[in-house]
């Protein structure tokens, strides 16, 4: 009996068989990636974060992921977001703006309603939504679906308490900041296993120590034409005019 | 004369009528002045089923219907419903042209090529103006005049050749004739009933008998002549109006009125290949200023239910501050249409839909407001650094900026707990030549929790921080 017969005999037990590869999106972190199935985000599935404190470094976990979709000029949405995204720091972090929608809402209720028609249309890599209340199962298994549907990833920010109920979602996260570290919780992750990371090159932006330097080439990057800068940059501009 | 034109004449008996009441169930009636006496032009259905008849004195026709709502005939008001109905015809056909009062003219030998054959065409013509809610005659013939008798004489036969005019129309009344009255009276006392027995008359006998005028008429009619059409140009804007022979308090009910506008609108784009972003929908109330729409669409668009679709659920939301007397459309800015938007997606094998129809459905729900994009202004002062934009209306700009917060506050919040400065400071001044003057130190703080703050203090040396932004 050679090897090929023998694997395929029936009484025969393989282990654990591997999963068939799915389609993730980089994290941009080495050590998340390791945790997660496939190495990624998950597309088609819904990825649940509940954040202990808002400013942990929440949204910036997924900003790698995010700017490399919208560099390979992909749709990505932000449905009801907390407080205005700062264009400059979406910059910043590489995201392409033109490939960028923000969805406003102040309903709960709708924001769910236009976060799964975006997710369905199959436009949209990925959607995220922000949420503030705890809503029943049936909303999230929606999100769940139309993510399936939609071929897209799917993000949900829930309270840190919705960490204790149940849900369909594929992934869920617990985030928390710890000094000056991002510690994930991976509560649920369908096709892995749990863990528990502390993520310490969370950027969010603050870490660079503004300099002189980084505003004088801002300064000089725009059209000397105009004169809709401050007082530091008409001096940098007759500065740069008498080289 | 061109022997491969072939033209489909309409005859719009009720073109007025039809433009106000669709459904023919309200008894209406358009009355004419003839001789210091109103008189029925034409009714609705609404109207011949309480005995109301054309060419009837109107205090007759009260008798029968007290509640007849009634609309006079005006000769200015039905040519701009012939032009409107002509630039609708203009998807179908380059050449169209509008006989007053109520006859219009589509040239299809050019177009039935595209449309698999006139007779396709004609049906097509034919139900989608009966969708407008226009009942039209339809006639087709190698010569405009004798398109125009066959759709009067609403037989249904089309004929396609020249030569075979005479034999075609020989049975047909000598009435139906476009000639005045005055001649038609003389045909009659003659004893010439049809076209045939017209024909068989020699022309110089006609001439002694009717002068010149009928004679050529008869020419045309046949194509020994050729006669003239003078091609309908599309106008430069799209602009309909429409008053409402009873106010309305629902919107549910415009759902006709509002379809027949963007079918219009629809056929208006399609006619000059282009497509729009936006029109602009007015609801006019007897005692109220009018309420305005603005509809946009994130793609340039010429669909007929793409374009009613977003109206009619933005209706939907709508409260009436009134009931509504009328309506008003206006479109002006037009685009070539994105004909093919696939390249526009990296991912194009999984759409389903278009980025256009997803945002436009979410707008009518959630209010035009609700979407945008976002973009960075080149712009010292942080709250003056970013813009909403619409989306796809993109001006690109990568230049990177200082460490900046992820979330802006939209109005800059008093700091109430304990702060620690944990960043060098960034100095904000500018704008003093416009109103809002920014003389900032902005810095990064925390908190106990370790969530991090952008923050400032004014120059004024004041020792208040108020929270800018948010590091998340």
């Amino acid at each position: 009996m050679n090897i090929e017969a023998l694997l395929k005999h029936p009484a025969l037990w393989k282990g654990q068989v591997q999963h068939e590869k799915r389609e993730t999106f980089a994290t941009g972190y080495d050590a998340l990636d390791a945790a997660l199935p496939s190495g990624g985000w998950p597309v088609g599935a819904l990825t649940e974060l509940m954040v202990a404190h808002e400013g942990a470094g929440e949204f910036t976990l997924l900003l790698p992921a995010l700017a490399a979709l919208t560099q390979q000029q992909q749709w990505i949405a932000l449905v009801a977001p907390p407080h205005t995204p700062y264009a400059p720091a979406l910059v910043n972090a590489g995201v392409a703006l033109e490939r960028l929608l923000v969805v406003d809402s102040t309903e709960q209720k709708s924001a769910y309603w236009a976060a799964e028609q975006l997710l369905r249309s199959g436009v949209f890599s990925s959607v995220i939504l922000w949420t503030d209340k705890i809503t029943d199962e049936s909303r999230q298994r929606r999100l769940q679906l139309a993510a399936e549907q939609g071929k897209a990833w799917a993000v949900c920010y829930r309270p840190y308490s919705a960490a204790r109920t149940s849900s369909p979602a594929g992934l869920r996260i617990t985030l928390q900041r710890d000094s000056n570290n991002l510690q994930v919780g991976i509560i649920k992750n369908r096709g892995g296993h749990l863990s528990e990371i502390s993520l310490s090159d969370i950027d969010m932006g603050e870490t660079e120590i503004y300099t002189l330097e980084k505003n004088l080439q801002k300064s000089q990057s725009i059209n000397p034409d105009t004169v809709s800068r401050g007082n530091q940059y008409q001096m940098a501009q007759n500065e740069h005019s008498m080289n | 004369m061109n022997t491969t034109q072939l033209w489909i004449s309409l005859y719009l008996p009720n073109l007025q009528l039809d433009s106000i009441n669709p459904d023919q169930a309200t008894p209406i009636a358009i009355t004419e002045r003839v001789k210091n006496q109103q008189r029925i032009v034409s009714c609705t259905k609404g109207a011949t089923d309480l005995g109301i008849t054309r060419s009837m004195v109107l205090n007759g026709a009260y008798a029968l219907c007290p509640a007849l709502t009634v609309v006079e005939y005006d000769e200015e008001h039905q040519a701009t419903l012939l032009r409107q109905v002509g630039e609708w015809a203009m998807q179908f056909s380059s050449i169209v042209s509008v006989h007053p009062p109520d006859h219009l003219l589509i040239e299809i030998a050019g177009s039935k090529k595209l449309f698999a054959g006139f007779e396709t065409l004609a049906g097509l013509i034919e139900q989608e103006l009966a969708t407008l809610g226009f009942g039209a005659q339809m006639g087709i013939a190698p010569t405009p005049l004798a398109a125009n008798l066959l759709a009067r004489a609403n037989n249904r036969i089309g004929i396609t050749r020249a030569a075979r005019l005479p034999t075609g129309l020989k049975e047909l009344p000598a009435t139906l004739l476009d000639l005045d009255e005055q001649t038609k009276e003389g045909l009659r006392r003659s004893g010439i009933h049809t076209i045939g027995a017209l024909l068989n008359v020699s022309p110089a006998s006609l001439t002694r008998r009717f002068g010149p005028a009928c004679v050529k008429y008869l020419d045309c009619l046949l194509g020994k002549h050729p006669y003239p059409v003078k091609p309908l140009r599309s106008s430069e804007i799209f602009e309909r109006s429409l008053d409402l022979p009873v106010e309305v308090h629902d919107t549910n009910a415009l759902q006709f009125a509002t379809q027949r506008m963007t079918s219009e609108l629809s056929a208006f784009l399609i006619a000059r290949d282009a497509g729009v972003n936006g029109y602009r929908f007015t609801l006019r109330h007897e005692r109220h200023p009018k309420t305005t729409l603005q509809l946009r669409f994130l793609q340039a668009t010429s669909q007929p239910k793409h374009l009613h679709q977003v109206l009619s659920e933005r209706l939907a939301q709508t409260v009436l501050p009134a009931p509504v007397s009328g309506l008003g459309m206006v479109a002006d800015m037009f685009s070539d249409i994105e004909r093919d938007a696939a390249d526009l997606f990296h991912k194009s094998q999984r759409q389903q839909k278009s980025l256009g129809e997803v945002i436009d459905k979410l707008c009518s729900r959630l209010g035009t407001d609700a979407l945008h994009a976002l973009s960075t202004v080149d712009d010292h002062r942080p709250e003056k650094a970013w813009k909403k934009t619409f989306p796809d209306c993109f001006e690109q700009n990568d230049d990177l900026w200082p460490q900046r917060p992820l979330w802006m506050l939209e109005t800059p919040k008093l700091a109430k707990h304990r702060l620690h400065r944990i960043s060098g400071i960034e100095r904000i001044e500018t704008g003093w030549w416009d109103e809002t003057d920014v003389r900032r130190d902005y810095f990064i703080a925390n908190d106990k929790n370790g969530t991090r703050y952008w923050v400032f203090k004014e120059r004024d040396g004041s020792d208040e921080i108020y929270i800018h932004g948010l590091f998340a």
